[in-house]
Parts: structure tokens; sequence; C-alpha cells
């Protein structure tokens, strides 16, 4: 029985990484039709600007994820300026085309500055694990799982306890009214971009401090958002947080209980079982 | 107030509005009728910036707006209450009127809440409601408390009776005449229902397939043949 809670928790907290993936994933489609195939690479340059962050500013672990978030923040502004803004008014195919080759062009040329030499990013976190109730966690992992609730439920109150929040569901809802009211639509779009690039590349710091950063760590990250954001239902942020935590237990139980072989396999039998049985997604309407 | 000059219009890649011009004179209330399709829609979301005229201009107290974009419009002071009410269903009633008032400091928009639950005492009964949860006419209720949020000077109204039981239908028109004479807003008023249009408008426009084929007093319309066949139905 303990081995089962220890792998609930595991689940958990890999859970709430993925949940934080997904939200900039589904919000971003939800609201602009854009099939960001590019996602996962914002991930991965969470993790390979903290890690430079740590290495040639000596920044500490903490400020590091400050300093990588903003970062990541102010490149999803960019991409959207020179970029996604031209995406709008296009087919979807069309984006995923041009995603696709943003995500190549991101991933190689990260390889040519920085190598694909695999690294982790230091932290001051003591490797050897607390015991909490007879189950064993690196304090290193309830931090990333404390960050990543508070960084959720941070997200929810934006979107429903601020004006811009308002605006952002408005906006979501009906786009044209909302810009008859005189809300800016681009700056609705812009910030929507910039904070999903910053939500994923805060996952990539987090993952990068635990696992291993490289140039390519991007591509699976994406086809898994995806799964997830399809399971909770495209466009709709409690489905990709529920998809989020879903999927991470799924796995964790799987790899612990059948074979760790197939880890990534679970959540896409669970995306089957999905479309076969509720199609639109476990919540079925987009919602901010 | 608002000059509309010789614009032509197209959706998409269909030409709508083929040459219209009209004029709306400040305190006036003025309708545009015609049949489904025949324009009407398309000339108030040009108006409003959601669409832009290929040729031609619009002028609003002398200055050029049809290159603005819809937010720099309500600025303005032009306000549109979309066809089909387009209230947000998924906000409450409180939330449609608060973003209503999106260009006002946040105590104006409070103060201008509270005059609007004075003016329409059910939209206060169901202010945590869900919008999309109410009746078609306390939807077009809602839809016009929020367009006159921000304190507009012009009003565009698009089928504002269209679904409408006609008891409510009734209601609706008595509350746009009123905006227009109480309120001093000047009203640009498209309907498909030209006997009600008619009954509260100063002067009207009739347009058919992007062009405007009569105009004149609304009483003189009420009395001119080709109006009462076509449009009237007597």
């Amino acid at each position: 029985m303990l081995e089962f809670f220890q792998q609930l928790a595991n689940g958990l907290i890999i859970g709430s990484t993925y949940a934080l993936l997904t939200i900039g994933l589904t919000m971003v489609f939800g609201l602009m039709q854009i099939l960001n195939y590019a996602h996962g690479e914002f991930y991965m340059l969470g993790g390979v600007v903290a890690f430079w962050v740590t290495q040639a500013l000596h920044l500490n672990f903490f400020l590091s994820i400050i300093v990588t978030v903003a970062i990541c923040f102010m490149l999803g502004l960019v991409f959207e300026r020179i970029l996604m803004r031209r995406l709008y008014e296009v087919p979807i195919v069309t984006t995923a085309i041009v995603t696709v080759g943003l995500s190549i062009f991101l991933q190689n040329s990260v390889f040519m500055l920085w190598g694909n030499v695999p690294r982790t990013i230091p932290t001051p976190f003591p490797l050897k694990p607390l015991t909490i109730g007879g189950l064993t966690f690196t304090s290193l992992r309830i931090f990333v799982l404390i960050v990543t609730i508070a960084v959720i439920v941070f997200t929810q109150i934006i979107i429903h306890r601020t004006k811009l929040g308002r605006a952002m569901r408005a906006t979501f809802q009906d786009k044209d009214v909302a810009a008859m009211t005189g809300i800016s639509i681009r700056k609705i779009y812009a910030l929507t971009f910039a904070y999903g690039s910053a939500l994923a590349g805060l996952a990539g710091v987090l993952c990068g401090s635990y696992l291993t950063i490289s140039p390519f760590m991007g591509s699976s990250v994406t086809t898994k958002a995806w799964a997830i954001a399809i399971v909770g239902g495209i466009g709709n942020i409690p489905g990709a947080i529920f998809g989020g935590f879903l999927l991470g237990v799924v796995e964790s139980l799987g790899a612990g209980y059948l074979s760790a072989a197939y880890k990534d396999a679970y959540s896409f039998i669970i995306v089957i079982l999905v479309l076969v049985f509720r199609p639109n997604g476990l919540f079925s309407k987009k919602e901010l | 107030m608002l000059e509309i000059k010789d614009i032509k219009v197209a959706y998409k890649r269909t030409q709508v509005i083929y040459g219209l011009s009209l004029h709306v004179d400040e305190g006036e209330l003025v309708a545009l009728i015609g049949a489904n399709g025949a324009g009407k829609s398309t000339t108030l979301r040009t108006i409003s910036g959601l669409l832009h005229p290929s040729a031609g201009s619009i002028q609003y107290r002398g200055a050029d707006i049809h290159k603005l974009l819809p937010e720099q419009i309500v600025r303005l002071g032009i306000a549109h209450c979309p066809e089909g009410r387009r209230v947000w269903p998924k906000l409450t009633v409180e939330e449609n009127l608060s973003l209503g008032g999106y260009i006002l400091p946040k105590q104006r928009v409070l103060e201008k809440m509270e005059s609007m639950y004075a003016h329409f005492p059910i939209l206060k009964d169901r202010r945590s409601q869900l919008a999309g949860s109410m009746s078609g006419g306390e939807q077009q209720m809602l839809a016009i408390a929020r367009t006159l949020m921000c304190q507009p000077s012009f009003m565009l109204f698009d089928e504002p009776s269209l679904g409408l039981a006609p008891r409510i239908v009734e209601q609706v028109m008595d509350i746009i005449a009123n905006i227009n004479k109480k309120e001093n807003v000047t009203v640009l008023l498209v309907e498909q229902n030209a006997n009600m249009a008619l009954s509260i408008a100063d002067r009207a426009y009739v347009i058919e397939s992007g062009q405007l084929t009569l105009e004149g007093k609304a009483a003189d319309l009420r009395q001119d043949d080709y109006v009462r066949k076509a449009y009237l139905g007597k």
C-alpha cells in the first residue's frame, strides 16, 4: 500500500509540471486557434536559459528561476510580434506548419550555440531524501510541487479575479464584442502567448533541475502537452490542470506496476480512450 | 455628427456594400431598414471598425474614423449593440456590465453599474447569474445596458428586436427611444422590423442589395406606397 501512495505522490509531482506546461498550450489554441508545435521549445529554452544564468551570471537557483521566467516571457512577446501575429487569420494547418518550422529552428539554433551535452541545473537542495509519513521525497521535488501549485493558483486568480482576466475571458468567448467594448485584442493575444511561454519556461527550469537539459528535450514534451490538452478538452484550463495531474499519476503508476519502459505510452493510451469515449475531452467546453 | 461618404465594403471576398452614403445629425434617431442580407449589419460593423471600407470615408465629428480599430472607435464615444445580443454567456451579468465600461475608470464603472441596475432592475436581481442562462429578452436588456456602460454619445443598434416576443419588442423600442430622447444619445438603428423602427425614428434610409434606395422622414416613409408594400406588409 505504501508503494502505491509513493507512486501516487511521485505522479502528482510530475503531473504538476505537466499542468504548468499545458496551460499555455491550451490557452493559445483556445484563444487564437494556433496549433503551437514550438511550445516544448519554450520549455527547453527555460532549462537552457536557467543553466546559462546560473553558470555565466552565477545567480543562485531561486534567482535564476525568476530571471528565466522573465526572459521566456520576453521571448514570448518577441515571437508573438514577429511570427504568431501573422497567423491569426490563417487556416489551422498553416499555423501547425509554421510552428513546426519554428521548433526545428529553435532546437538547432540552441544545438549550434550550446552543443548537445546533457546538463543539469545545479540546485542548493540536499540530495538526501526526506521521509514524510513513510513516503520519501527529495526536498527539490517538494519545492517543485509547491512552486507549480502556487503558479497554477496565481494563474486562476489572474483569470477570474482581475480586469485583465475578465478581458481575456471575454475575448475567448466573443472577440468582436470584446474589441467593441475597447479591449485591445492584440494586447490580449500577445500577453496570453507570452504568459504561456513563461509557464513553459518555468516548467523547463523546474524539470531541468532534476532531469537533464538538451536542445531536443522539447519535442517529446510538446506531444505530451498536446495529449494532456486533448484529454482535458482543448482550450479548457481546468481541463489542462486536471489532465496534467491525471497523466502524471497514470505514468507513475504504470511505470511502477507495469513497466517503466512504456512510461510514455501510458499517456497516449489515455488519449485514445478519451478520444473514443469522450471525443471533446473530459471537460468538453472551451473555458478559461 | 456621423457622415458616411460613398463607402464600398467587401466581407471576405464578397462585396456587400456598393457605394453607400448617409449621415446622422446630433440628437437624431435614424433607422436603416431593409431585408435580410441587404448590408445593414455590414454598414454598422464598418462604422464600429470591425470591417474597413475599400473605398469611401466615414467621418465622426469631422474626423476620419474608417481606418481606426474597434477599440479606438469606442473611445470616441461610438458604441455598438450587436445583432443577436452577443452577451458573454459564461460571464456573470455583473462581469458583462463591468466590461461594458472597460474604457472608464473603476469608480465610474461602479457608478454606471448602479444606474444600470436602477434602469433595469431585472439585471440587479440576476447580477451574479451567468448571462447565458437568461431568457432572450433579459439578454437583450443586458446587451443594451452593457453598451450604455461606456457612456456613448452615439449608439448603433443592430436588430434589437430579433427573436423577441412582441411585448418585449415594444419594451426594447421604448428603451431605445428613451435613450435617444432623455439621455441625448444619437442613435442609428438597423431593423428588419420596419414598422417598429419607423415608429420611433426621426428619419430613415431604406437599403437594398448594398445600396440606398430611399430616404426621408420616418413619418413620410410610413405613408410611402413602396415602403408600405415591401416592408410594412400593407
